[in-house]
């Protein structure tokens, strides 16, 4: 439950601000010029803040889409990500966001219809384009898991209908899916889901639905027409790892129809150094944090072998039931290194 | 001296070891590598190598570094 809300003065009066307030009567308003006042204070712990974390409502100024790496493809055209929020509701362990911000407050960008504006001019960019543009969301927060309060994707889905040559998708864990629900399912929407496995979900996604409510909302959303994904990213190793992945894969794929699944990607664990080290400071006692990690090229990832067998044995598994040209890995590790 | 000394037993157990002549920096990667060994239940095995101070630095932050190395992290049973 938010008790704190801080409101930028310049969105104060939107009606999207007044909407979000009135969810919360009985929290404090505290009026802010700016909100890197409140955000990017460096008096803050992220482990505490993240007990009771306070909305912060801001306007999104400057670029508000940005490209995303040409490694993360899965079969579109060009790629952008943009955030409409900082920070998320669940609490992952091998999350980068503990890592970048100083603060575990809730940011949210209110100004969608700008991010709109910029997201159509980024495709018009693309208008001769063979494949379609893809925006992501829910790099910096999970695309669905506040719905009910920002009303987001309610809001970028039907704006997506007037931009044609894109594709947006929607990274989530969540299970309120209501809002996509109540609409036809669109043609150029995906809904990417991040899986583990239960034994692992339950101990380094903390706060996150369970595997199997993941999978119903799949399922739900398959069933009414939605484009899926599937996103077994990061791979989370330990003993017995595969079992663990092949008992889940064989469940995804016997719940869902294969044939209706947009993409299947496969990632390990990976970060950059300076916020490996931030979060190792947050929670030392981890194992995640100190098991078969290593340093390479400034990034903090699982060792070679680990990577290189946790990547291949788990694409095993899902070309056992999709074809390979839907499914992509997002390797360390260079093949030529 | 000690550095990022870890409150648990087992760092206790190994204490003597930061002993060992090694610079600053080095003494701070065996903290961090004993410190691993804590969090992943790995006394038992760095105990049985018997390392002593007198060994050289990078022979005991090796040996030490060669059982984290091999460690597989073990999730509860659900």
């Amino acid at each position: 439950m938010v008790d704190t809300i801080y409101v930028e003065a310049e969105i104060a009066e939107l009606d999207r601000t007044r909407e979000i307030i009135s969810r919360y009567p009985k929290a404090n308003r505290i009026y802010i010029e700016r909100y890197g006042e409140v955000f990017n204070s460096h008096a803050q712990n992220f482990r505490i803040q993240k007990r009771n974390p306070a909305l912060i409502l801001a306007a999104k100024k400057n670029k508000k889409v940005m490209p995303a790496p040409e490694q993360y493809e899965t079969g579109g055209g060009a790629q952008y990500y943009f955030s409409h929020m900082l920070n998320c509701v669940y609490d992952c362990r091998y999350c980068f966001l503990q890592g970048m911000f100083r603060s575990a407050n809730y940011l949210l960008f209110v100004n969608y219809e700008e991010f709109v504006q910029e997201i159509s001019e980024v495709a018009d960019s693309h208008n001769n384009d063979k494949k379609p543009v893809w925006f992501y969301s829910g790099y910096d927060c999970d695309s669905l898991a506040y719905e009910p309060v920002t009303g987001f994707a309610n809001h970028f889905i039907d704006a997506f209908a007037a931009i044609p040559n894109s594709v947006l998708e929607l990274r989530t864990k969540s299970t309120q899916i209501r809002s996509l629900l109540n609409k036809s399912a669109r043609d150029n929407v995906v809904v990417a889901y991040s899986l583990s496995p239960t034994r692992a979900a339950r101990e380094v996604e903390i706060g996150a639905p369970s595997f199997d409510k993941r999978l119903d909302a799949l399922l739900k959303l398959q069933q009414q027409g939605w484009r899926i994904g599937l996103r077994f990213d990061p791979i989370i190793w330990h003993k017995g790892y595969l079992a663990d992945y092949e008992g889940a894969i064989n469940k995804v794929f016997n719940v869902l129809d294969p044939d209706q699944i947009d993409s299947v990607t496969l990632g390990g664990f990976r970060l950059p150094k300076g916020f490996y080290k931030t979060m190792h400071k947050l929670y030392p006692e981890h194992w995640l944090l100190n098991a078969g990690l290593t340093e390479h090229s400034g990034m903090i990832n699982y060792r070679r072998d680990i990577e290189t067998e946790a990547l291949d044995k788990v694409a095993e598994l899902c070309a056992a039931h999709i074809q390979r040209e839907r499914l992509f890995t997002y390797p360390s590790y260079k093949q030529a290194e | 001296m000690l550095l990022l000394k870890p409150q648990d037993a087992s760092f206790t157990q190994f204490e003597h070891l930061m002993e060992v002549n090694a610079t600053f920096s080095q003494r701070r990667q065996l903290s961090e590598l004993l410190h691993r060994v804590a969090v992943l239940g790995l006394s038992d095995s760095v105990g049985a190598l018997k390392l002593d101070a007198s060994m050289s630095f990078n022979a005991l932050y090796d040996a030490i570094k060669n059982v984290t190395d091999s460690a597989v992290p073990e999730l509860e049973m659900v």
